[in-house]
């Protein structure tokens, strides 16, 4: 095959793997579980949506793979929108009520440490305000109503931290401490996550020596060619993981390199050889 | 530093348990809101204040929302579904 040849190939190969990630961010935008109690699934894939839509409109529009996945998306979105911004508004209170209670307490490090009481004078003017904004609205007033029941019930037992210097806002750290005794107890790895096993396999190697240089030795054991090509399977099971990594921490820029990646790659190919296209 | 796994966990064999501590000056304590834990505590340091977790408390208070949240994901997985494919790709079944 032809220089030329080899690099039209190449490019192909780049666009189909473009168009894949494509569909692995939209997949993954519907798919975001919900982690109590600050990342809310539904409306974070609604907002990776958004971002994954402000790239497809940057692309060719005379894909017609991308033509169609845009429209799509576009009409997902505004589908949706009503339903997304009345839990946004109930995400921002949600925020609102957090930052009341100064929680989580690592972003509140720099700022003068409330009373008790302080605490709680502002919660109730939130909890007035929160009542007067949620009328009408149905999922706010399930939240004012949650924090209302609850804050009647126990809010006096949130408070004990601001007067007590060292008594700690929530539990975790006792938690984690336990989760980390009982990792130990769940598999032979010690480790929570499967993830490494779904992407290489479950191998396990085990190696016998008394001292630092006879196991080195046997590493050694192992050809270079050998090493690289297990470097570059790893490369390849990994990649997909990393880029959805990616994608979490700031899906807007992730999803517009690859628009410029794809646009990049499309002018490479010349009009006649464009039979990746749906 | 103690620990203790109860399955399941009841009042009873919590309290035992804390009871053989309870000559310690104990300034305060903090659990989530397991009302076995709290009613543990409470007989044993009746006049140490309880700190419920605020982590657990906001996690309580977001489930009032997470029907609405998780409607507005599957209803968007149900809308996006069918979305076109990419001949080349060995995975040519159904997006979703």
């Amino acid at each position: 095959m032809s220089q030329t040849g080899i690099a039209e190939a190449d490019s192909t190969n780049e666009l189909l793997e473009i168009e894949n990630q494509f569909r692995m961010a939209i997949r993954d935008a519907v798919n975001r579980a919900t982690r109590k109690p600050f990342y809310w699934g539904g409306l974070k894939g609604y907002h990776k949506l958004e971002s994954i839509a402000q790239a497809l409109h940057c692309m060719p529009a005379k894909n017609a793979f991308f033509g169609c996945l845009c429209r799509q998306v576009d009409r997902t979105l505004e589908k949706n929108r009503p339903l997304a911004e009345m839990i946004d508004k109930t995400y921002t209170w949600f925020l609102r009520i957090a930052a009341c209670l100064r929680y989580p307490p690592g972003s509140y490090v720099n700022e003068p440490a409330p009373t008790s009481q302080q605490v709680k004078q502002e919660m109730e003017k939130l909890l007035q305000s929160l009542e007067s904004d949620a009328r009408g609205q149905v999922i706010l007033l399930s939240l004012y109503n949650g924090l209302r029941k609850r804050w009647n019930l126990f809010g006096d037992d949130l408070l004990y931290c601001y007067d007590i210097p060292g008594l700690p806002q929530d539990n975790l750290k006792v938690e984690s401490l336990f989760g980390r005794l009982r990792c130990h107890q769940r598999r032979i790895s010690g480790r929570k996550s499967t993830q490494p096993f779904r992407d290489f396999g479950h191998y396990q190697i085990l190696f016998l020596a008394e001292s630092e240089e006879q196991l080195l030795e046997q590493l050694r054991d192992v050809s270079i060619e050998d090493y690289q090509a297990q470097r570059k399977h790893q490369f390849r099971a990994e990649a997909p993981r990393k880029f959805l990594a990616r994608l979490h921490r700031d899906p807007g820029k992730v999803m517009q390199l690859l628009a410029t990646k794809h646009v990049a790659h499309f002018s490479k190919l010349p009009a006649h050889n464009l039979s990746y296209i749906a | 530093m103690s620990a203790i796994q109860l399955e399941p966990p009841n009042e009873k064999d919590l309290t035992n348990w804390i009871m053989t501590y309870q000559g310690y000056p104990v300034l305060a304590s903090v659990s989530d809101g397991e009302e076995r834990i709290i009613a543990a505590l409470r007989a044993v340091w009746p006049d140490a204040p309880r700190q419920r977790c605020q982590e657990h408390f906001l996690g309580n208070l977001a489930d009032e929302v997470f029907p609405n949240d998780t409607e507005l994901r599957k209803q968007m997985r149900v809308d996006l579904g069918g979305l076109p494919k990419i001949d080349d790709f060995p995975d040519d079944s159904s997006f979703f």
